[in-house]
C-alpha cells in the first residue's frame, strides 16, 4: 500500500493548471501569490533551525496529513499543517498552545512580544544567506562497493521499501514497483530516507538512477516504445 | 534499526493542525505569532527569506547557467561532467540544488521533469516552483503521459524524439539544458540569457526564438 501523496500514474487529474489568455500561456505568476504562502514559508524554512528535523521527516509528515486534507489542501497549507504537527512532536508547542492561540485568533487578540526569550539556535537574519547556500547534502560515505553497475538490468522490490516502520516513508514510487529498469547513473552513498525520517540515523546507501522503458510500467497501450522514465532508487529498492 | 514499529496506530502528531483556525490565512498568522512569542522564529528571518525567494535566487540564475553554456563550450563539459561543481562557478549553491545533474536535450532525445512524490525541484537555479509544478495534475500525469502534458504547454514532439522523463525521488535535482534556438550564432552571452525561459529549464517548454 501507499500514501496520497504517491500519485505518480493516477488516472483523473484535469489539464495542468496554467493560465492562458486566447491559448496563450501567460506565465506571470508572483514568486508567492499570496503573503500568507510566503509567511508560511519562511516560517517553516526557519523553524527547522530549532526543529532539526531532516527534509525525509519534514516529507513525511506533509504525506501524513489525513488523505481528505492533503487533497483539499493548497500546497502552503500542507507545509504549515505538517509544521504543526512537527513542532507539537518535538516538543516545541503544544496542544494548549494550539488551542490558546486560536482561542485569542477568535478573539482578533494576537500579540507579537518577540525578542523576549529566543531560542539559542533560533535562525537569524544575517545567518539566511550562509545558512541557504551550505544548504544539507545528503551525500555519505558507503563502506561496501556498489551492488549494481551502469547499464545494468534491474527490477524494483515489490512492496513499500521501509523495513522498519509500517506505513514508513519511502522513495519508491508505487507506479514502479516491481519493474524492471536498466541503470543509467550512480551518485555514490546517499543518506536513506527510509530511515532519516524517522529519526533512526543516515544509514547511507548507495544511490542510482533507473531507466524505465514507458511500457515496462504502463503497458503497450498507455505506455509506448520510445519514451522513458528516470528515478532515483537507493540499493536496497532493488534486486 | 530493529524492532518494526506501527505508526498506523499513532494519528495523533498527524492531526494537530485541526486544533488551528481552518481557515489558511489565519492558521498561518496563528502559528507565526506562537513561534515569535516562543522565540523559535525571528521576523527579521522571516523578511530575509522571503526577499531572498523574491528578488535574488530565480530561474535567472539557470539561464545564466544555460547561456554561458551554450557559449562555451569547455564549460558545457565540466556542467555536464560534474553539474553541482560547474554550476557553484556562478556561485548558485546550496539549499536544494546541493546534487545537481544537467540533463541535455538533443535533436533526439527531449528531458522533462518533474517530482511525483512532492514537489522537488532545484531552488538555488530556478527558485521556488510555480503552481503548475506542485499541482496534482502535474505530479500525477506527467510520468504516464508526458506527449500530452507538453502539448498542454504548447510543445508538439515529433514521434522521433523520445521523451525521457526524471522523477526527483531522491536529492538529486535536475535541470534541462536545452537546445541552443538556430539563428542565434551573432548573439552575445546576455542576449543568450534572455531568450532562456523557466520552463525550457524544466522541460516544459522551449527558449524564445530571437526577435
Amino acid at each position: 500500500m501507499t500514501r496520497i501523496h504517491d500519485m505518480g500514474g493516477r488516472f483523473g487529474d484535469g489539464p495542468i493548471p496554467l493560465k492562458k489568455i486566447e491559448g496563450k500561456i501567460v506565465d506571470d505568476e508572483p514568486v508567492f501569490k499570496k503573503h500568507w504562502h510566503a509567511k508560511a514559508f519562511a516560517i517553516t524554512v526557519a523553524s527547522a533551525s530549532v526543529g532539526k528535523w531532516s527534509i525525509d521527516k519534514s516529507r513525511f509528515f506533509r504525506e501524513s496529513l489525513p488523505p481528505k486534507d492533503y487533497a483539499k489542501f493548497d500546497y502552503y497549507e500542507k507545509w504549515s499543517s505538517a509544521l504543526i504537527n512537527l513542532l507539537v512532536e518535538r516538543g516545541l508547542i503544544n496542544k494548549n498552545d494550539l488551542i490558546e492561540i486560536t482561542k485569542k485568533v477568535k478573539e482578533n487578540n494576537l500579540k507579537i512580544s518577540q525578542g523576549t526569550n529566543e531560542h539559542p539556535d533560533v535562525l537569524k537574519a544575517k545567518d539566511v544567506a550562509i545558512t541557504l547556500g551550505r544548504g544539507g547534502p545528503s551525500a555519505r560515505e558507503v563502506q561496501n562497493s556498489p551492488i549494481f553497475k551502469i547499464g545494468q538490468e534491474v527490477r524494483t522490490i515489490n512492496y513499500s521499501p521501509n523495513k522498519n516502520v509500517i506505513g514508513g516513508h519511502t522513495r519508491l514510487p508505487i507506479y514502479a514497483r516491481g519493474k524492471k529498469g536498466k541503470v543509467i547513473l550512480y551518485h555514490k552513498g546517499h543518506v536513506l530516507p527510509d530511515a532519516s525520517a524517522h529519526d533512526l540515523g543516515d544509514f547511507p546507501e548507495h544511490l542510482y538512477t533507473v531507466e524505465f522503458l514507458s511500457t515496462e510500467l504502463w503497458g503497450d497501450k498507455d505506455g509506448n516504445k520510445k519514451d522513458t522514465i528516470c528515478i532515483d532508487l537507493w540499493e536496497s529498492y532493488l534486486i | 534499526m530493529t524492532e518494526k514499529k506501527n505508526i498506523g496506530h499513532n494519528h495523533d502528531d498527524h492531526h494537530n493542525h485541526s486544533l488551528l483556525p481552518e481557515e489558511p490565512e489565519l492558521r498561518v498568522r496563528a502559528i507565526e505569532t506562537l513561534l515569535l512569542n516562543k522565540g523559535i522564529i525571528n521576523s527579521n528571518t522571516l523578511n530575509e527569506l522571503i526577499d531572498t525567494y523574491e528578488n535574488k535566487i530565480g530561474p535567472r540564475n539557470g539561464a545564466k547557467v544555460v547561456a554561458k553554456a551554450w557559449v562555451d563550450q569547455d564549460y558545457k563539459k565540466r556542467l555536464l561532467e560534474n553539474s553541482t561543481k560547474a554550476i557553484e562557478e556562478l556561485s548558485y549553491t546550496g539549499r536544494q540544488g546541493e546534487h545537481m545533474v544537467v540533463v541535455e536535450n538533443t535533436p533526439k532525445v527531449h528531458n522533462v521533469v518533474v517530482c511525483t512524490l512532492c514537489s522537488c525541484y532545484p531552488w538555488p537555479v530556478l527558485g521556488i516552483p510555480p503552481t503548475w509544478y506542485k499541482s496534482d495534475e502535474y505530479r500525477s500525469r506527467t510520468v504516464r503521459e508526458p506527449r500530452k502534458i507538453l502539448q498542454e504547454f504548447g510543445l508538439e514532439l515529433d514521434l522521433n524524439i523520445q521523451v525521457k522523463v526524471w522523477d526527483s525521488t531522491s536529492e538529486m535535482r535536475y535541470l534541462v539544458l536545452p537546445m541552443r534556438p538556430a539563428g542565434t550564432e551573432l548573439l552575445t552571452e546576455s542576449e543568450l540569457e534572455s531568450l532562456v525561459t523557466r520552463n525550457s529549464m524544466i522541460g516544459t517548454g522551449l527558449p524564445e526564438m530571437p526577435k
